[in-house]
């Protein structure tokens, strides 16, 4: 085990290497030219010569490089171009937001999916099993910024119960209030995630319920739930561990679309300003920090799947064996 | 051997008392109105042995799977299952779980998928035994290092906190076996038990079995397509197919003088086969 994690920390260091020199790399070759945006039309050679000097992008690309990849290991981000402060505070100023926004949204789907896949699976001729998967199909179908427009056209206006969208001023000091605002775009993420991870939860529980070990159970007298209780929830964790890692990182995209129907002012806002302004460096502090965030996940997810699969620990050569 | 769980008289039909397991007049139609089975009939005293033989899709698996009220959707049986007298058929889910494992209880063909991937051997041993007995976790496994020695699973231990993939294919089905006798069930119902293992792991897990039903007084069902590994085990038969029983009989009978033609050729296949010439007999 200690050997498979030192293999599996060190590939996961050497992503986040080759991520930092992707995401350094495309955004340099993007185009747009951060001094030339920041100053705007009428400005002088020499102006830009003096921005580009001031900002570091007269540098050779490897300089700037290894300038941002050795602020990162002492704990800076840079500078923001535009606001001219620093990356690490632009973005942890906006996590408040963003953070409970998605972890709530996800948290919500699972509580939702998982239940609601799982009924569905073992009523797969019943009405519910049939609803379930009727419904999970047009949430899927559904874009996700839809979904929030329907919920604040209904809730927002018509009802008028939450507030349509914005964030209070005065931040989680208000908690109440707070809450409020967060509640239709947490839902309008769970929605579009829900829809996804039900239809996983139902095809992994279907799967485990065709299982020859399931047909045992019943056939040594537990009955239908206490069967799948008993077998289905590690069979089935195996597949939906990993959906629940993808999904993650789906609830963290999710709210930066849904940020910007419900005016929110989050991280997938700052990245929204931040790329039509051509702030370098928060776009890219922003893009790896996502990235890394997803490799860190898979690198859960497969940690996960070795805890519930003994097949996994006992190497390949058994792996296979089913 | 006393059953650990009596059925309650009240939903029982009131039959002229059997002991052992009797199917009368077995029927099972799809919801479209094929019959799968028609009128099955048989009887296995309790301590006796009956072979259930016929070629795949005669309906010995769905006999089975009717007995213990476990049909795939859809499809529904009539007739009678008499279990020491008491009919199976119309209990309910809850009344069938407390015959299930407990009073009858079943082997499969293929032991590695019938046992959870997921799940060390020994607590898919003591579960049944957590179940119907409601014994303590320790007790259980004190019990299932017992029906490990029972079917002859040396190195308990290490058997017990394997996974099933950790182990042989007869290992597994010793294993599988364990776990159908955990609560001295009245009938084994034993589907093709020995189909998915090679010839000599087949000898003996059927010495096994002949020796566990000596030993455990259960009544054993023993569905397969293989006259000879039937004959090992059995001295009743009963020849399936399309559904009917063509023929009851016994394998003396069967191998001597058969009397339905089906019969007549699922012997002489069986002999085509077990005779096949070797590099010797030339």
């Amino acid at each position: 085990m200690s050997r498979y994690l030192l293999t599996r920390v060190g590939t996961l260091l050497l992503s986040l290497l080759l991520a930092s020199v992707v995401v350094f790399a495309v955004l340099r070759f993007l185009p747009g030219d951060s001094a030339g945006t920041s100053l705007g039309v009428g400005t002088t050679s020499e102006q830009l010569e003096q921005l580009r000097a001031d900002l570091g992008t007269d540098q050779p690309l490897w300089t700037q490089y290894g300038q941002w990849v050795a602020g990162l290991f002492s704990g800076s981000a840079g500078t923001s171009f535009v606001s001219r402060l620093p990356v690490g505070e632009l973005i942890a100023s906006k996590l408040p937001i963003t953070l409970p926004l998605s972890l709530a949204a996800f948290v919500v789907s699972v509580l939702v999916s998982v239940p609601l896949g799982v009924v569905a699976a073992v009523r797969r001729r019943g009405v519910v099993g049939v609803a379930v998967s009727a419904v999970s199909q047009l949430g899927v179908a559904v874009p996700v910024f839809w979904v929030g427009v329907i919920l604040v056209w209904v809730f927002a206006l018509e009802a008028g119960v939450l507030p349509a969208g914005g964030f209070p001023r005065q931040g989680w000091e208000d908690p109440a209030a707070a809450v409020r605002s967060l509640v239709l775009p947490v839902a309008t993420v769970a929605i579009a995630m829900s829809s996804v991870m039900v239809r996983y939860v139902r095809s992994a529980t279907l799967d485990v319920l065709d299982q020859d070990y399931v047909r045992t159970a019943r056939s040594l007298g537990y009955g239908r739930w206490h069967a799948l209780a008993r077998h289905g929830l590690r069979n089935g964790a195996v597949p939906v561990v990993a959906i629940l890692g993808i999904e993650l990182a789906t609830s963290l995209l999710g709210a930066v679309v849904v940020e910007n129907v419900f005016a929110l002012p989050g991280l997938g806002t700052l990245l929204v300003s931040s790329v039509a302004g051509r702030d370098l460096p928060v776009v890219q502090a922003l893009v790896l920090g996502l990235t890394a965030l997803v490799l860190v996940t898979n690198f859960l997810v497969d940690l996960a799947q070795r805890g519930i699969d003994p097949r996994l620990r006992a190497g390949s050569a058994l792996g296979g064996a089913r | 051997m006393t059953p650990s769980t009596s059925l309650t008289p009240s939903t029982a039909v009131p039959t002229p008392s059997t002991a052992g397991l009797e199917v009368r007049d077995l029927t099972v139609a799809t919801s479209s109105g094929r019959v799968l089975l028609d009128r099955v009939s048989w009887h296995v005293a309790p301590g006796e042995r009956l072979g259930v033989i016929g070629e795949s899709g005669s309906g010995k698996s769905l006999t089975a799977a009717a007995i213990l009220g476990l049909l795939p959707d859809g499809m529904t049986a009539t007739g009678q299952v008499l279990l020491d007298g008491t009919d199976l058929l119309p209990l309910g889910e809850k009344a069938l779980r407390r015959v299930r494992g407990a009073r009858v209880a079943m082997v499969f063909q293929e032991p590695l998928t019938a046992l959870d991937p997921l799940m060390t051997v020994g607590r898919q041993i003591s579960g049944p035994l957590r179940l119907h007995r409601k014994v303590s976790r320790a007790r259980a496994a004190e019990i299932a290092a017992d029906l490990c020695r029972l079917v002859r699973l040396d190195d308990t231990e290490r058997i017990l906190g394997s996974y099933p993939w950790q182990l042989s294919g007869g290992q597994r089905q010793r294993a599988c076996l364990a776990m159908a006798l955990a609560c001295e069930p009245d009938v084994l119902i034993a589907d093709e038990p020995t189909t998915a293992l090679d010839v000599t792991v087949q000898a003996e897990i059927l010495d096994l079995l002949d020796d566990l039903i000596e030993r455990t007084g259960t009544a054993l069902v023993f569905v397969s397509h293989d006259l000879p590994v039937v004959a090992r085990v059995t001295r009743d038969l009963v020849v399936m197919r399309h559904g009917k029983v063509v023929e009851t009989t016994t394998v003396a009978r069967a191998l001597d003088a058969p009397e339905d033609p089906y019969t007549r050729s699922l012997l002489a296949a069986a002999r085509a086969v077990t005779h096949l010439p070797t590099l010797e007999d030339r």
